[in-house]
């Protein structure tokens, strides 16, 4: 295709996505927890893939269009135009990370099971790999899984697992090969959250919402064809999982940013020249992160994404908390804009999980340091 | 607690403001352009140091015994305030008054002391610190520089490079080993720069012309008698010496005055209106000002004679933190300072931007105060 | 110039530290935001450290005082009474609320007070708090927050006292109480990262976390001898340049705290948003750091023409 037509492909398609998200846009606020969420997130999906607009660039076998990366692109553009409930919802697991992984690591017949599920809004994923004693130190997780017969029997605890309370599915790290070392004799399994000796306890969050929970496994029986990537391979899934959970997984926010940013200066009073001078700053920021968002997703368009995502992932992670800082000071405290339920004191809380969730900014920068400028390797 | 000054340390402040007002020729601002170690200062520092010990002002914190009017530790710094802050006219003879002179009357035999303390207060002679070595900089200990007893003395062998003022130094603070032992193996003497075998190599520097310079011993003879102090003593002096030094330049006084200036300028050029400006004017102010009441502190713990302590790591960031932050609000904003508007601007720029490295590089002082200040674990 | 604490200063503050040691202080209940220590408050107010400024000793055994008293986890309302309220020469009935611009601004305390101060005009008035007008705004930041419903039928008195009387008292109390909150805060972390490990050694020994607390209790001692310096003095210009320190500096201290306690300090099971989160609320008074800033310029330099 030549250029010019690939530029009126886009237009076109860009036509089509903000005629369909005017049309179809909820016009509730999505509740921020319990029951109430999963439902509307759901709801979502469903209609957003019965209008084709799911799975935009995953295969055609899995429900997916197959469409190339620039037309995710428009696509989440006009999302952000639109104002659409955010992708940061109880589907970000399943369709940013634990679909993806599947459909990396995973067989024949967990794809073919998973993941067009996941593209009709049907079932919602949570994420399994913290323990009380394990957190940045992944690897010194201890929740057991003991292979017996075709079952893998599971005990143990999971905690900061978003969304566990109304999750179908999990993604579930374990150790399997308790002689192993670390990072070896771990196992990557999906695990359904109703089967029987499956506790969860919510956990209420600073930022006010029941997001995430405390899972107890007592005697879990998994089956063995579960595990995704091999038994005692898990590392390496868990990888894959990371790769996409810290370079594309956040497209969406990453180019919504900008908008918000320029919101804020579009209400910004003239009497406010320093805040003004602050938002103008940010806003040059959040252009720089939507340059490198998109090199970086079309530069990854196939297979695992590179270590370079982190490097996009930090950035955004520490421009949201600035942005949503300044947000507050722009409209104060009071102002509905603020206290509203998914107004800028809730971005602000949630912002501050962003350098957290996923990998702490620490470990992120140790990565960066080692994997992408290529420093030597200190003690960790 | 209380944070006035006495009605005697304002008369000796304005004592030594009206001094200098006297005293310092009307185009001393494109002398202090120069850097302390430059021959132009050097030479100024030999026509001001005695007018200034004549006036009692040159070591007002010594003892009486040593020349000194038995003053206290805020003498000292009242003195290191006023003349740091309009460039230092005692050129590189801060160092002597500072550490050296004090170091020399603690631990020095009373040969020593007979003989380099009167010197120092004749004001004509300049002295350099031969600590850091190519391979041995925040890791002092590493220092490589070898002293061979020989009937005697000790012959010494070796390279010392950043030695600031060694140009015109006529002793060097010399630290060499004996033994492979660490810290125990190293000993301090007190060289003849004029000793043969000696050879000093300017370091061209954005720091200014004159500072810093590599020195190369070839088997230099230095007399038993210039040991300073007893064997395995070294390291304890040198962490005195340290102390003293590492609190020791008021830098935090040069960076508030050139806040002054800079408001001079602004309104002149109708430009202190701009609210951006005022912002961060207020900002920089109050980060100097936080600095120079950490160090006090230090002066207040000094002045009660207590055990210098790692609150002095403390401060001495905080002194960095202000200084850049005066630094980078300069080149932002006024940088026709540093391309002829204020002479002095470029000075203060080029102390600043050694700030972090000179007496102990600004992580260094991080780590200890984490260890030694917050008590944080080591690694295990 | 003395750091160190004069007789009458640790007097004070003895006596404070026997009050505080004698109260069992209940920790706040899981899951709540605010954590208004009624109980404490009238206990202290019992024992007189409320009126210590008004019957004559030092405004800065005052600000000790608050400094102290913002270290509990639970938040009392010392720093306007000892502090600020003062200035009116008045005795109104406490605790007060405080609010800048307008009487129908949010105000911190203002559902449990009893007088509320206001500049408005360039006037400070008390309003006597009528607990049947007071709209409790349900909010993240750690202390009780209210806004008045309406002015219909409030009386507001002016006082006869300057504006910037009011003002320079709020920022010094800023100093006081904010310099207690980071130094709790900072305890707490440092606890925190001595005692988890990850990687097989305590997270406290990795540089990253390091020198970040290190910086944290740099501002910590800025703060403090700022604030301090600034209840000495009770001088305009050092209370602006206070003030202007304490906000430029709660962002980073707060934002550096929260991250080395990972998902566990995002929780309400931990208390540090205790801490944070009245520090959080410090961030937008009067006008923000950009107002201190630039009140700072205005006094050391003069005011912009
Ligand atoms: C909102 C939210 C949602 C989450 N959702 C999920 C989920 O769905 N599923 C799931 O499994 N987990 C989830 N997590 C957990 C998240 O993955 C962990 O919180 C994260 O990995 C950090 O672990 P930790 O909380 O135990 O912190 P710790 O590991 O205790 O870290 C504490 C501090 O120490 C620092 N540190 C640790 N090691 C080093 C080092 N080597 N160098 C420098 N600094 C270091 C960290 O950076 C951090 O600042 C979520 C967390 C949050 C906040
Ligand atoms: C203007 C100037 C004047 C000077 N004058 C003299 C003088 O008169 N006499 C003299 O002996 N020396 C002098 N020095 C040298 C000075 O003491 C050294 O530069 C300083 O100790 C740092 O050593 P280095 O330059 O070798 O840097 P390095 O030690 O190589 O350090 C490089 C970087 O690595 C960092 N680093 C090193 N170790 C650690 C660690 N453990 N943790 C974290 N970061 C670390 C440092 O903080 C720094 O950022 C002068 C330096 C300057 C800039």
């Amino acid at each position: 295709m030549s250029a010019e037509n690939m530029m009126s492909d886009l237009e076109e398609f860009r036509a089509e996505a903000r005629a369909w998200l005017e049309a179809h846009i909820p016009t509730e606020h999505a509740p921020i927890d319990g029951p109430e969420s999963r439902t509307y997130a759901l709801d979502w999906q469903r209609k957003m893939g019965e209008g084709g607009w799911t799975g935009l660039t995953w295969p055609k076998e899995y429900g997916g269009r197959a469409l190339n990366v620039a037309k995710q692109i428009v696509w989440f553009e006009e999302y952000a135009r639109a104002k659409a409930p955010s992708t940061h919802d109880s589907s970000f697991v399943g369709l940013n990370h634990a679909g993806p992984t599947v459909m990396a690591c995973g067989t024949e017949e967990q794809k073919a099971f998973h993941l067009p599920k996941l593209l009709k809004g049907e079932v919602i994923w949570c994420q399994g790999f913290s323990e009380p004693n394990a957190g940045s130190d992944l690897a010194g997780l201890r929740t057991r899984g003991v292979v017996e017969g075709d079952e893998i029997v599971v005990n143990g605890t999971k905690i900061w697992s978003s969304y566990a309370d109304i999750a179908d599915w999990q993604e579930l790290l374990i150790r399997t090969d308790p002689e192993a070392q670390r990072h070896s004799g771990l196992s990557w399994v999906i695990c359904k959250m109703d089967t029987p000796g499956i506790t969860v306890r919510p956990i209420k969050t600073m930022a006010g919402p029941r997001k995430y929970s405390e899972i107890f496994y007592d005697n879990v029986r998994i089956p063995l064809s579960n595990v995704v990537g091999g038994l005692h391979n898990g590392w390496k899934t868990a990888m894959s999982t990371f790769a996409f959970e810290r370079g594309t997984a956040s497209l969406a926010l990453q180019i919504l940013l900008i908008y918000k940013v320029e919101a804020l200066l579009a209400a910004c009073p003239a009497n406010r020249p320093v805040l003004k001078d602050r938002l103008a700053g940010l806003r040059a920021e959040a252009a720089a992160i939507r340059a490198m968002t998109y090199r970086f997703a079309i530069d990854n368009e196939h297979g695992v994404p590179g270590a370079e995502g982190s490097v996009i992932r930090l950035y955004f992670a520490e421009l949201s908390k600035r942005v949503t800082a300044a947000a507050i000071d722009l409209f104060g405290l009071a102002h509905r804009e603020v206290l509203a339920d998914h107004g800028w004191a809730f971005d602000y809380f949630d912002a501050y999980s962003e350098t957290i969730a996923g990998g702490t900014a620490e470990i992120q920068r140790d990565l960066i340091g080692e994997r992408v400028l290529g420093l030597p390797r200190g003690g960790r | 607690m209380e944070f006035g000054w006495t009605e005697q340390q304002q008369a000796y402040r304005q004592r030594i403001r009206d001094f200098l007002d006297k005293t310092l020729p009307d185009d001393w601002d494109n002398i202090a352009l120069h850097g302390p170690g430059s021959p132009q200062q050097t030479a100024y520092s030999k026509e001001f140091c005695p007018k200034l010990h004549a006036e009692g002002l040159f070591v007002p914190h010594w003892p009486e015994k040593f020349g000194g009017r038995g003053g206290d530790s805020w003498d000292h710094f009242i003195l290191g305030e006023e003349l740091w802050q309009v460039g230092e006219p005692r050129g590189a003879q801060y160092m002597s008054v500072n550490w050296i002179g004090p170091v020399l009357m603690r631990y020095g035999s009373p040969e020593q002391q007979a003989k380099f303390l009167p010197e120092i207060l004749g004001g004509k002679v300049t002295w350099c610190q031969g600590f850091s070595e190519p391979s041995a900089g925040s890791d002092l200990a590493a220092l490589r520089t070898h002293a061979e007893p020989v009937e005697g003395g000790y012959s010494v062998t070796g390279a010392k490079v950043w030695t600031s003022y060694a140009g015109l130094g006529d002793y060097c603070f010399l630290l060499a080993r004996t033994s492979s032992d660490r810290k125990g193996g190293i000993v301090i003497l007190l060289v003849d720069m004029d000793s043969p075998g000696i050879q000093v190599k300017d370091i061209p520097s954005v720091i200014g012309r004159g500072d810093i310079h590599e020195v190369f011993f070839d088997e230099v003879f230095v007399p038993a008698d210039r040991l300073l102090g007893e064997i395995g003593q070294a390291w304890e002096i040198i962490n005195f010496g340290l102390a003293n030094e590492r609190i020791g330049i008021p830098r935090y006084a040069f960076s508030e005055k050139m806040l002054h200036r800079a408001v001079e300028r602004l309104k002149k050029d109708g430009r202190y209106n701009d609210p951006v400006i005022q912002d961060r004017l207020g900002r920089v102010l109050a980060l100097c000002q936080a600095a120079r009441l950490l160090v006090y502190k230090v002066i207040d713990e000094r002045s009660k004679a207590k055990e210098p302590n790692a609150y002095g790591n403390l401060a001495r960031w905080s002194v960095v933190r202000a200084d850049q932050a005066v630094n980078d609000f300069m080149t932002e904003f006024m940088p026709d300072g540093l391309l002829g508007a204020d002479p002095l601007q470029t000075a203060h720029h080029q102390r600043a931007i050694a700030a972090g490295i000179a007496s102990g590089a600004a992580e260094i002082q991080l780590n200890l105060a984490a260890r030694r200040h917050l008590n944080l674990p080591g690694d295990r | 110039m003395d750091y160190d604490l004069n007789e009458q200063q640790a007097e004070v503050l003895n006596g404070l530290e026997q009050l505080i040691q004698s109260i069992t202080i209940e920790p706040p209940h899981e899951g709540v935001f605010v954590a208004w220590g009624a109980d404490l408050d009238a206990k202290v107010a019992e024992a007189g450290y409320y009126d210590i400024v008004a019957a004559g000793l030092d405004l800065i055994d005052g600000a000790l005082v608050v400094e102290r008293l913002s270290q509990l986890p639970l938040s009392v309302e010392a720093a306007i009474s000892v502090l600020i309220a003062p200035v009116t020469g008045l005795e109104l009935p406490r605790p007060f609320a405080i609010a800048s611009g307008s009487a129908l601004a949010p105000a911190r305390f203002l559902p449990v007070a009893k007088t509320l101060l206001v500049d408005q005009d360039n006037q400070l008035f008390a309003i006597e708090v009528d607990q049947a007008n007071v709209e409790t705004i349900d909010t993240l930041f750690a202390y009780p927050y209210g806004k008045l419903k309406s002015l219909d039928g409030v009386k507001m008195t002016p006082m006869n006292v300057p504006v910037a009387d009011f003002h320079r008292r709020w920022r010094i109390s800023m100093a006081a109480e904010a310099g207690g909150l980071m130094k709790s805060a900072l305890d707490l972390v440092i606890q925190h990262v001595t005692d988890r490990r990850a990687f097989g050694r305590p997270i406290g020994s990795f540089q990253a976390v390091q020198h970040r607390l290190v910086m944290a209790a740099e501002v910590t001692e800025g703060v403090r001898w700022l604030g301090m310096r600034a209840a000495w003095s009770d001088d305009d210009a050092d209370a602006a340049l206070a003030a202007t320190y304490v906000q430029d500096s709660i962002p980073k201290f707060c934002t550096d705290l929260h991250q080395f306690c990972g998902a566990m300090g995002l929780t309400l099971e931990f208390p540090l948003h205790y801490y944070t989160y009245r520090l959080r609320a410090l961030l937008g008074e009067l006008g923000g750091g950009s107002g201190q800033a630039r009140a700072t310029t205005a006094l050391n330099w003069g005011a912009a023409a």
